[in-house]
């Protein structure tokens, strides 16, 4: 055989550019070279890979990370490596191990449910969110200063380099106090519907937004509003849906506020789990929300799955009006409030409700083209689920982490005990402690995260253009006081922030870079209008 | 900067010719002054290895967080068979390898990277070590791994195949397709 003829491989370019060939093996080949242009070309590509890949430069050692090694021993924090002297255990049977494990905790939780909830009110589950909402410690946590641990200086690096736009002053702002508002929905006209859930009210507030009419109310409007908070679903163009809970029915609403028309809840859903599902609408009428994920078991009262809700984690489901057909789409982490009925020794039985005032939460979002965005709470990435079924996710974003310590753990702590037992009496003036304590647990210090999760539930807002517009738990801008919110592009980058007045949250979107935005005063709620700034202040 | 710094693995190295041995002592012993010095002589060429590896400088940094966290721990299953460094890496890449397997389905956005896998890179005549890097990053994991202990980390085909638990043949043949996959990017881009 003329080796000569023969095209080497790359392995045999290498050895033969290393002198590593035998004499033989190496004259056929630098025979073939001098023929052959393409061996030439892959023998020059080999040398020049070699090379480059030794000039590849040694990052720095972060400073910032040895501390934040030391700091996490010295609080106690450990992990259990892998031992160097065994091989890599395949993945499939950890993944067994795990599922094995997830089953059991999911058959363990299921046989702590199986008494009926008859005679528990649905306004505990508000009532526990407004709680959780409510924590002082969490509210201020935007406003205290970082922790001992200082931040990284590879991310601080990151986001250092994002740049920061106010929005510009106020334009125009609602006069008359709102008592809470759920959601808006911006009409293409610059009109605004508000859905006041404390006021059990839907207001069309013109462009100017210092006037409304009332829509729906509980005693007027053109139809009622009903007797339970409800929600509206912000549709594409101009119409939403109004949830009644009255019929258990949507009603779409056109560019009056009219109802044009009902359609019925998905197969398999009522109220109440439309109410916690956070519902949104795709760009194909269809309509996303959450489930608690609770396998069916013969054991569980089915009226039970209703309440146990917020396990750890939720599918998102996807229902399609037309075929009257469900989907799953993804599964989101949803910690912190954990419901379970439980028989007191007097027989009467209760919805015991345990919570986390500090839970890993995963956020999502839908976006203009369909696609499901989840903001992971745990590492502060997006996944993203394309229309057409495909996965991707992004790198990690830039994020202050905080360190929990135990101090700050037992704030947190005492912060929501002392919010959870003055929401309690705001909704029983008259609740002794034991009763409290029946109604109400708070988890123990030792399952609290050691870093501020970066994610609020249902903070994130999604532009026009497909953005995300998420308020990181430790977003502050330092000089001004205001929240700042991360944009998100689709790439999964900050590709900027933006910095709102102190006070104000962002509620919704409008034509030209208008931002719908809300703030709460001693005095109610009020609907704000500002534009985006095109002038970026500074970096963080 | 040139690399090549990672010293090679040295068997039935005693206790008394390790240079790190002072340091590993201490750090046996939880003395945080013993794991700076460990970590300030490692971990630049740790975060190359496992930049590389991952794809990310944050997935690198947190695994060499994970790495210092429980170091003093594991030392105490470190017996001077072989220098410091060659065992410190084997345990950072099966954390990088437990980690990635458990994203193993997400496909990672690269930071200023198309993200469509087939789109073209930035063009660069000649290509540079930035270029190397980002389009290193743009493997599959399995081709990824395998290229980054061969060139980066110049480690044999034995060894490569020792760590990851695969055959030697296979560490050949994804070496082959990586280097294949590299040229089609690097050389059609510039």
């Amino acid at each position: 055989m003329n080796l000569s003829l023969i095209h080497p491989g790359q392995a045999t370019l290498v050895a033969f550019d290393a002198n590593q060939l035998t004499p033989r093996r190496h004259d056929a080949v630098a025979g073939h070279l001098r023929s052959c242009v393409r061996c030439q070309e892959s023998l020059r590509f080999v040398r020049r890979l070699s090379a480059t890949a030794s000039t590849l430069d040694l990052p720095a050692a972060p400073e910032s990370l040895l501390e934040r090694i030391l700091a996490d021993r010295s609080a106690g924090e450990r992990v259990l490596l892998p031992s160097p002297g065994l091989q890599a255990e395949p993945a499939r049977s950890r993944a067994i191990v795990v599922t094995k494990i997830a089953v059991a905790a999911v058959i363990a939780l299921m046989l702590t449910l199986s008494v009926s909830p008859e005679g528990l009110s649905a306004a505990s589950g508000r009532l526990v969110h407004n709680i959780v909402r409510n924590i002082p410690v969490l509210k201020s946590l935007v406003e205290t200063k970082p922790a001992a641990v200082p931040p990284d200086t590879s991310i601080a690096a990151r986001s250092a380099a994002i740049p920061v736009f106010a929005l510009d002053a106020i334009e125009a702002k609602t006069d008359e106090p709102l008592t809470t508002v759920s959601a808006i929905k911006v009409f293409s006209d610059g009109r605004v519907l508000v859905n006041d859930v404390g006021a059990h009210s839907l207001r069309l507030f013109d462009p100017t937004l210092a006037s409304s009419t009332l829509i729906a109310g509980p005693d007027g409007g053109t139809f009622k509003y009903g007797k339970q908070a409800s929600l509206l679903i912000p549709y594409w163009g101009d119409s939403a849906l109004f949830l009644d809970n009255a019929s258990n029915a949507f009603l779409v609403l056109d560019a009056n506020a009219s109802v044009i028309r009902t359609i019925a809840f998905p197969p398999g859903t009522d109220w109440l789990g439309l109410i916690s599902g956070q519902p949104v609408l795709d760009p194909q009428g269809r309509l996303l929300y959450r489930v608690p994920i609770v396998p069916a078991d013969p054991l569980v009262n089915p009226r039970l799955r209703l309440y146990a809700k917020d396990v750890d984690s939720c599918a998102i489901v996807r229902a399609n009006f037309d075929t009257r057909t469900i989907d799953t789409l993804g599964v989101v982490a949803s910690g912190g409030v954990t419901r379970a009925p439980m028989m007191l020794s007097s027989g009467r039985q209760i919805l015991h409700t345990t919570i986390n005032p500090a839970p890993v939460h995963d956020d999502w979002a839908i976006l203009p083209d369909g696609t499901v965005a989840i903001v992971r709470g745990r590492d502060y990435h997006i996944d993203w689920i394309h229309p057409d079924g495909t996965r991707t996710s992004s790198a990690k974003l830039p994020f202050d982490w905080r360190k929990l310590d135990e101090q700050a753990k037992q704030r947190l702590l005492d912060s929501a005990q002392a919010a959870t037992e003055a929401s309690m009496l705001r909704a029983i003036p008259n609740a002794s402690s034991a009763q409290m304590h029946d109604q109400f647990e708070l988890i123990g210090i030792d399952k609290l995260p050691n870093y501020y999760p970066p994610v609020r539930i249902g903070s994130r807002r999604v532009d026009s253009s497909g953005n995300l517009w998420i308020p990181p738990t430790t977003s502050l801008y330092p000089t001004v006081g205001g929240l700042i919110y991360d944009v998100v592009n689709r790439k999964g980058i900050i590709s900027w922030r933006a910095l709102l007045a102190p006070g104000y949250s962002v509620a919704g979107f409008g034509t030209n870079d208008a931002v719908y935005m809300i703030a709460a005063d001693s005095t109610g709620v009020r609907i704000a209008r500002a534009h985006l700034g095109h002038k970026p202040l500074s970096t963080r | 900067m040139p690399i090549r710094q990672a010293p090679k693995a040295v068997a039935g190295l005693s206790s008394g010719d390790d240079p790190d041995e002072p340091a590993i002592a201490g750090a046996r012993q939880g003395s945080s002054d013993a794991i700076a010095t460990l970590y300030r002589r490692y971990t630049a060429q740790l975060l190359r290895m496992l930049r590389s590896f991952t794809g990310s400088q944050q997935d690198a940094e947190d695994i060499v967080h994970d790495l210092f966290l429980g170091l003093p721990e594991l030392l105490r299953s470190y017996e001077h068979r072989s220098e410091f460094y060659p065992w410190l890496r084997v345990v950072a890449v099966r954390i990088a390898l437990m980690k990635m397997r458990a994203s193993r389905r997400r496909e990672r956005f690269i930071d200023d990277w198309p993200t469509d896998a087939n789109a073209p890179a930035p063009p660069h005549d000649p290509w540079t070590a930035t270029d190397l890097e980002a389009a290193i990053a743009r493997l599959p994991e399995s081709l990824r791994v395998v290229f980054v202990l061969r060139k980066i980390e110049d480690r044999s085909h034995a060894e490569t195949a020792q760590l990851l638990g695969v055959s030697q043949g296979a560490v050949r043949v994804r070496y082959r397709r990586a280097v294949r996959q590299l040229r089609a990017w690097l050389e059609r881009d510039s």
